[in-house]
């Protein structure tokens, strides 16, 4: 039996539903197959491979894995993962997402972030590449942080960080991935706007970005920034992005359509 | 209707009193003795609920909320492994013909409420959120029957609009008995307080029982095991046509997350 | 935790960003009120009944009727009751419990609105001896805001929606037919000794009598933040105003009220925007309650 862990075509997982088709809580998705060869030796590195990692939505019984919510049946083969994707509006921190975060109490070493999920996240003051004791950056109440959860689990409160693996850019020059928002203005919208936003070139963006220039950072929190040369065109963009969560598709290709043509 | 104290019909089938079936088998709205009543709902109703629906069986309407998993209203309910689930179950003042007073403590409710807690606590994978709370909150707006039955239904769509994950999709039925047969989903004109009624709620892929009540004592000559199948049959009618509401209803919205091209 | 924290950590500077370009945040501009859609009769159990949903805010309206005797001071007049629910389903924020203040208030605010133009005699069946009880409830199932005006849109499309069956009262007992319902009241006897003796009344099954209400208020709220007005407030908007500003109108367009319960004051020129914004919209509201 393949080991299995949460947080590896797929291995050692025989899909019962076809990829993308929907599934209900308690539905069969697929079922976990023993990969080891029959004169039972298997190398360290097929082992590894065999491992089958289960994300949201799907839990373990026995050796069926079965869905726990009401959603699209997805799989990446890369990481051996399944997953069933829904639509909701709380998020439930995982690591490794990338989340904005607002500051809502302030500690000397650290500050507790409210990431629209049940519990906060902390996100240490030295978490920022570059900074040190004397040299950090001063975070107050109300200000948004583009994070990136470095651990999630159910027990603890969620912890958050700004260091960009990899990356030497410090926090300073305003130049790294993540740190504080500042300006513009951000929005809520629900989980699945926020991960539809993260595609590259997406429809909603793009159509927004061709008339109008701008820069934004999507959690998939469920949180949206935006920022424009104009704050009138800030405050257009964030109205066209929250309706994309409640219009059909044409209506709002309509609206957004009106609405530039209002603008500039 | 006027309600204040009505003269009772003579119940029961032969000579004076109401037919509840028909010669030719049929019940007094038409059905036949298997057949449950329409069903039509909707997912996302509220706007500012986690997750709701609004569901309707026959002529019986509910609303249902869920709030959560989100942090314990006191400190005393927090569980360190685990969700805790809490019930209330509200029918509003203008539901039945008989006029009830609409304060939530009454006891019927406070059993309703009781039973939907248990039921939906097998379910919920509590301990996927410790130290939260999962609210689901009812109020039925009619009552002609099974009102019970149709806010565990809406519960578990509410549940499922909510995202909160579960190890399976619980569906309710209740099943009456009048002029010696077994009728599924009773209408108010069908249950009396004297009129055995069984309420059952299943797990609709594992087929377990979520939770089983069987209100006043089967007549004699009549098997438990005949009043549960019935209640399965109609709990899988049901059944169908909420996992067709949440696929259409899913479908929605892939399709208009911008996942198709605009 | 409330969706919009931001919102709540800095939430006049989250408004005022998007009202310094005439817009607010759900896209309207500070002059549009939110669509109203009205459905009624929908409860069947209800001798009268209104759904009504105003942009999200949404709120259910029911009239249980009774038969019961009058009160001793008015053996002609019948009896309404109010109340207002605001149900733990319609906010994070409301708790389940006692009634909140906030409930207590509306349900005060409604009936003082709705009493004056129910006709109480005609609830009357046999002055000294039967009269209709009448029970309205209007139940908040979704707070998006402007609470005030949903609730007494939704009381009174309800009150307008009812419907009474005739009622008689007779000698003994009949024979109950396809049109007709036995209603047995049962009096006190004011010696409280002895039998308790009824009245027996018949009354239809079908509902004609209408309570005739001639006359109604109909409501337009504004809010005042900083200096501007805004029309038919959302939930954050009503957080953060300054001050609130309520019109009463009758049907005929008159104005026949002005209710704003303390704040910031309002100045004479922003007084006659929301006057002016308010009989404009009158008409609108207007057809739309005569519509059901």
């Amino acid at each position: 039996m393949p080991k299995v862990e949460n947080g590896a075509a797929p291995v050692g997982l025989q899909f019962g539903k076809e990829m993308g088709t929907l599934a209900l809580p308690g539905e069969e998705i697929g079922k976990l197959v023993d990969t080891t060869p029959p004169h039972g030796l298997q190398s360290p590195q097929d082992q590894k491979r065999a491992v089958v990692r289960l994300g949201s939505g799907v839990t373990q019984r026995g050796s069926s894995l079965l869905s726990s919510k009401a959603g699209k049946v997805c799989f990446d083969g890369r990481r051996n993962k399944t997953w069933v994707e829904n639509n909701q509006k709380r998020y439930v921190p995982a690591l490794e997402d990338m989340v904005i975060g607002v500051v809502e109490e302030r500690h000397s070493e650290d500050v507790r972030l409210d990431i629209n999920g049940t519990d906060t996240a902390t996100l240490s003051s030295l978490a920022f590449e570059g900074a040190t004791k004397k040299n950090r950056p001063h975070l107050d109440i109300g200000s948004l942080i583009y994070c990136r959860i470095t651990r999630a689990s159910k027990n603890m409160e969620a912890e958050a960080s700004c260091i960009e693996p990899g990356s030497n850019k410090s926090w300073v020059g305003g130049e790294a991935l993540y740190g504080e928002l500042k300006g513009g203005n951000v929005i809520q919208v629900s989980l699945g706007l926020a991960r539809s936003l993260l595609v590259p070139n997406g429809p909603v963006l793009t159509t927004l970005g061709a008339k109008i220039p701008f820069q934004s950072a999507v959690g998939v929190n469920g949180r949206v920034w935006i920022q424009s040369s104009s704050t009138e065109h800030t405050v257009l963009l964030s109205i066209a992005i929250a309706k994309a969560d409640t219009m059909p598709a044409d209506e709002w290709k309509a609206f957004v359509k009106k609405m530039l043509e209002q603008a500039t | 209707m006027p309600p204040a104290t009505k003269r009772s019909r003579s119940r029961g089938g032969g000579a004076g009193g109401l037919e509840y079936i028909s010669l030719d088998g049929l019940r007094i709205d038409g059905r036949r003795p298997t057949e449950v009543r329409k069903i039509r709902c909707s997912l996302g109703a509220l706007s500012r609920a986690d997750g709701s629906a609004y569901y309707e069986q026959g002529n019986t309407r509910v609303l249902v909320a869920v709030y959560g998993p989100r942090e314990p209203h006191s400190r005393a309910s927090i569980q360190h492994d685990r969700a805790v689930v809490k019930c209330e179950f509200s029918t509003a003042m203008f539901a039945s013909p008989v006029y009830r007073r609409t304060w939530k403590g009454d006891r019927k409710s406070t059993a309703a409420a009781l039973v939907m807690q248990k039921a939906f606590e097998g379910v919920i994978l509590t301990a996927s959120y410790p130290k939260s709370q999962i609210d689901i909150y009812v109020q039925v707006l009619q009552n002609d029957g099974g009102a019970l039955v149709a806010a565990i239904n809406a519960a578990s769509l509410a549940l499922v609009n909510a995202g909160v994950a579960m190890s399976d999709f619980v569906v309710a039925c209740s099943v009456g008995f009048v002029d010696d047969t077994f009728v599924v989903d009773p209408s108010s004109l069908e249950s009396a307080s004297d009129r055995p009624e069984l309420t059952l709620a299943v797990l609709s892929h594992s087929a377990k029982i979520a939770s089983c009540q069987l209100d006043s004592k089967l007549p004699d000559g009549e098997s438990f095991e005949r009043a549960l199948e019935f209640a399965t049959s109609g709990a899988n009618q049901i059944f169908k046509v909420l996992e067709y509401e949440v696929r259409k209803y899913s479908l929605n919205l892939l399709d208009s997350r911008g996942l198709v091209a605009l | 935790m409330d969706q919009e924290v931001f919102q709540k950590v800095h939430p006049r500077e989250y408004l005022a960003r998007f009202l310094n370009k005439d817009v607010r945040p759900d896209g309207r501009s500070l002059t549009k009120a939110r669509r109203v859609n009205i459905t009624v009769s929908s409860i069947a159990t209800a001798v009268g009944s209104a759904m009504l949903k105003m942009g999200k805010t949404t709120a259910v309206a029911g009239v249980h009727a009774t038969l019961v005797q009058p009160a001793p001071g008015a053996p002609d007049q019948g009896i309404l009751d109010v109340a207002v629910e605001l149900l733990p389903m319609a906010s994070p924020n409301y708790k389940s419990g006692r009634s909140s203040e906030e409930a207590i208030c509306l349900t005060e605010y409604l009936r003082s609105l709705i009493s004056p133009h129910i006709n109480m005699s005609k609830l009357c069946v046999e002055a000294g001896l039967l009269v209709w009880q009448l029970r309205l409830t209007v139940y908040c199932v979704d707070n998006d805001g402007n609470l005030e005006d949903a609730i007494l849109l939704a009381g009174v499309a309800a009150m307008r929606n009812v419907l009474l069956p005739s009622v008689r009262i007779i000698g003994e007992e009949v024979d109950e037919g396809r049109d007709a319902q036995m209603v047995e009241v049962k009096t006190e006897n004011e010696e409280g000794e002895g039998e308790a003796e009824s009245i027996i009344a018949v009354a239809t099954v079908e509902r004609t009598n209408s309570l005739e209400i001639d006359t109604y208020p109909l409501p337009i709220s504004f809010i005042l933040f900083d200096g501007k007005v805004l029309i038919d407030p959302s939930v954050a908007e009503e957080s953060v105003c300054d001050s609130r500003i309520t019109f009463l109108f009758r049907p005929t367009g008159e104005l026949r009220g002005v209710l704003k319960p303390g704040g910031k004051n309002v100045p004479e020129n922003l007084y006659q925007s929301c006057l002016t914004m308010a009989k404009e919209r009158i008409p609108k509201l207007q057809a739309k309650l005569e519509a059901t």
